[in-house]
């Protein structure tokens, strides 16, 4: 009886034991940070933490039996339900925000199959996590992961790019959508036309990178290109960017699971390192031709000189006339020539020039207006480079050349001088004088730039040849006014004389048609012209437009010359043109051009050639 | 029928803990019985060679602690919890009183009192044996459920020899430990 009633007394302690420890492992779920919830499929709450009791504004005994579908929306409950059908006992993540307290809080929940009790009854037990600070520090780091610009991904090992980037990397590639597309067509399909073999090659390394181990990797990253040049799509200049590439493995248990892609824009970089390069081969350039002139005998240079600029002229009357076998034998004498002088840039450009005509099967005029630009600007700068090594060391201009080295400190030198002695204040005005003189070919660029704008829109074709009869430094007030001219004169040679290139093939001329523009010397002055090829002047529009605007009467008009009625057209007001276009035909242009003209004390012409060209000279006065 | 026995039992027997005529009784049908959702079980088996009756009483903590105030002047968690563990151990000496009455051998298990929302199934339960009390005390109330198990073919007719009666002998009451 003893025995039996220890017995009982050690029963009675394990069950106080038992009793206890379900305590404590009640106590374990209920303090869980998380919302902790026991349900069935319909819902029903089963067991649920103080987190979840607090979470649903209920008490714990109020909490058991209540549907937790009740406290959810209805497409958040859909959202569970589909983990109690999913056919895997694996358990299902998913997201979504509640309001607890008045505020909105997401939530991350896990719901994990339980067990089956009585043969329809099945529990699940649903975990959900306050993530709210988590995604709120994940959207600040993401703010400050957005702003690096860096261009940042990884790509998975199937190679495609995975959800997190660097919002930088849409704008670097130019593109709407990164995630969810492989690294090949995001990155080497627009790229790979412009990418040499070597690199081609290390880019296809990449890709075949990825599921590899680490040693194969290590080897193929040897080979991984470190820039390429991207074109960008829907640009609407085909400017692309240079991206320095880094690419990172992400390994697991030594293979290649996936790499980290770090994109670096380098454009202005390389950029500037091109200019740079540049920059110094136009020095070297200039340097080799200082070296060449010097070389030259003086009195020789001085006449084959002149006989080059000459050469250079007929070489431009040929273009105008479309003379090719005249063309050829020019361009060949100026090579022999430039051989003559050991002028060696020049003799090869003309060389490569004549080459680059020969390998046509018949002789192009479109090869000649490419290749005759560069061979201009070529002689253009032996000329100004001829002109400073022998502008003798007598006048003016060697002080202001010296100047040009330290031109602050000097100027600063002479300005003081001035001040303290009243003869050297002529001096100071005669090198600032100087240097408000701009070079005339400076205006060159603007006047394309408009040429272009006109043409283009218009589906004309025009070669622009500018041919300075020496490349002069004038006035800047002199040249700006020159510039505004031109670019009105150039517009309207486009607009009013260049036909469309289906018209010029009726008239049997080229399809291109040529606009030339350039300066002589004259006796007090400077002339300058513009040329064109294109349907010329026509003599009685012009007199019946000056009669209909009254600018004139009939009388008047039978005993005008014909450049009286050429004159007409600088008249305020005069149009032939009848409809006024966006560029010209306005009327007010060459009534300016020829104001400026006087202004300058000269004038301005409109003559027709006798080889039909339209030629307008402007006269102006620049001596002093 | 021998369930309706075992309720007037039960009642009986509840009725007397409580010493209190207020307290009733609502039996539940076995098809309206589904899962009761209280966060306290105490349970006591017994057991015979041919049978387990488990009785279960489902409550709530904060019920039973006013209960358990209003009989024994002490509503703290160990009185709560001796007070439901003492019904159990109550109404199981008096079901057990009532086989040995019919010559059959039981023995009786210590009560145990456990926290948290449980519950026991088994797939043996004789529905026709088993039963749901829903007890009402005031405005507080709990669960008692009967659940039997026949585990061999003729457990069924040593049970229907059973007279569940109360009678009025209350010596065999336990006095725990």
């Amino acid at each position: 009886m003893r025995n039996a009633n220890k017995d009982l007394q050690a029963s009675y302690q394990i069950i106080q034991l038992i009793e206890r420890s379900k305590n404590n492992s009640e106590l374990v779920i209920e303090r869980l940070p998380d919302v902790f919830l026991v349900l069935d499929r319909r819902g029903r709450i089963f067991k649920a933490n103080e987190e979840a009791c607090h979470f649903l504004g209920l008490s714990s005994e109020q909490a058991l039996g209540f549907s937790f579908k009740d406290a959810v929306l209805p497409e958040q409950w859909r959202l569970i339900e589909s983990g109690f059908n999913n056919g895997s006992r694996e358990p299902r993540s998913f997201e979504f925000n509640m309001i607890k307290q008045g505020t909105e809080r997401v939530f991350l929940w896990s719901l994990s199959y339980f067990g089956n009790f009585e043969t329809d009854l099945q529990l699940f037990t649903l975990q959900g996590r306050d993530i709210t600070l988590l995604r709120l520090y994940q959207k600040k780091i993401n703010d400050i992961f957005a702003s690096i610009p860096l261009g940042i991904f990884t790509v998975n090992n199937s190679g495609m790019i995975d959800d997190a980037f660097s919002e930088y990397t849409k704008w670097m590639l130019g593109q709407n959508e990164i995630s969810g597309r492989s690294l090949k067509d995001l990155l080497y399909e627009p790229a790979k036309e412009l990418m040499d073999v070597a690199t081609r090659e290390g880019f296809k390394a990449i890709l075949d990178s990825v599921g590899r181990n680490m040693k194969e990797f290590d080897v193929l990253s040897e080979t991984f290109p470190r820039q390429i040049y991207y074109p960008l799509p829907h640009s609407i200049s085909d400017r692309g960017r240079y991206l320095g590439i880094k690419v990172q493995s992400i390994a697991r248990n030594e293979k290649v699971i996936g790499l980290l892609v770090v994109l670096e824009d380098r454009t202005a970089i390389v950029e500037a390192e091109k200019a740079d390069e540049r920059h110094q081969l136009l020095q070297d350039l200039s340097i080799e031709r200082a070296l060449q002139l010097k070389k030259a005998d003086p009195d020789i240079l001085d006449v084959s000189l002149q006989d080059l600029h000459k050469l250079f002229t007929d070489l431009g009357d040929a273009v105008m006339t479309q003379s090719s076998d005249n063309f050829k034998n020019l361009l060949h004498t100026v090579k022999a020539n430039a051989r003559l002088l050991g002028l060696t840039n020049l003799q090869k450009l003309a060389h490569s020039f004549e080459t680059k005509l020969k390998e046509q099967a018949q002789f192009s005029w479109e090869v000649v207006y490419t290749n005759l630009e560069i061979l201009l600007s070529e002689w253009r700068e032996i000329i100004a480079l001829n002109k400073v090594l022998h502008s003798g060391d007598t006048d003016h201009r060697s002080s202001s050349d010296s100047l040009g080295s330290k031109p602050s400190q000097s100027l600063w030198a002479l300005y003081k001088n001035a001040e303290s002695d009243p003869s050297a204040r002529s001096h100071l005005e005669e090198v600032l004088k100087d240097y408000s003189r701009v070079r005339l070919g400076s205006i060159e660029p603007m006047v394309r730039g408009s040429a272009l704008k006109v043409a283009e829109p218009a589906g004309k074709r025009v070669r622009l040849l500018f041919h300075w009869d020496q490349d002069l430094n004038l006035d800047q007030n002199l040249v700006s006014d020159l510039r505004a001219c031109l670019v009105h004169l150039v517009t309207n040679a486009i607009d009013h004389g260049i036909e469309s290139p289906l018209e010029r093939n009726a008239k049997g001329k080229s399809p291109t048609g040529i606009v030339r523009v350039g300066s002589i010397q004259s006796k007090d002055g400077l002339i300058v012209y513009i040329e064109d090829d294109g349907n010329g002047v026509d003599l009685e529009s012009i007199k019946k437009k000056a009669l209909d605007q009254g600018l004139v009467s009939p009388e008047q008009l039978n005993i005008a010359s014909e450049s009286d009625i050429l004159d007409l057209v600088f008249y305020s007001g005069f149009s032939t043109k009848e409809n006024v276009s966006e560029t010209s035909g306005r009327g007010v242009g060459l009534s300016a051009v020829r104001d400026i003209c006087m202004n300058y004390g000269g004038n301005c012409k409109l003559i027709r050639t006798q080889a039909g060209l339209t030629r307008f000279e402007l006269h102006l006065v620049t001596q002093e | 029928m021998l369930s309706d026995q075992l309720r007037a039992l039960i009642e009986n027997q509840v009725q007397s803990y409580f010493m209190n005529s207020d307290v009733k009784s609502l039996s539940i049908s076995p098809e309206e019985a589904t899962v009761y959702f209280y966060n306290r079980l105490s349970l006591i088996l017994l057991g015979g060679a041919d049978f387990r009756m488990l009785i279960k009483i489902h409550s709530n903590e904060s019920d039973v602690a006013i209960m358990a105030k209003e009989a024994l002047g002490a509503g703290d968690e160990v009185a709560t919890v001796d007070f439901v563990k003492e019904l159990a151990n109550v109404l199981g000496g008096s079901v057990k009183r009532a086989i040995e009455a019919a010559e059959l051998q039981v023995g009786l298990s210590l009560p145990l009192s456990i926290r948290g929302f449980d519950e026991l199934f088994s797939e043996k339960t004789d529905e026709n044996l088993s039963g749901f009390y829903r007890i009402y005390s005031g405005s507080q109330d709990f669960v008692i459920q009967v659940q039997v198990e026949l585990l061999s073919p003729d457990a069924r007719a040593q049970f229907e020899k059973i007279q569940f009666t109360s009678g009025d002998d209350s010596s065999g009451s336990l006095e725990f430990l």
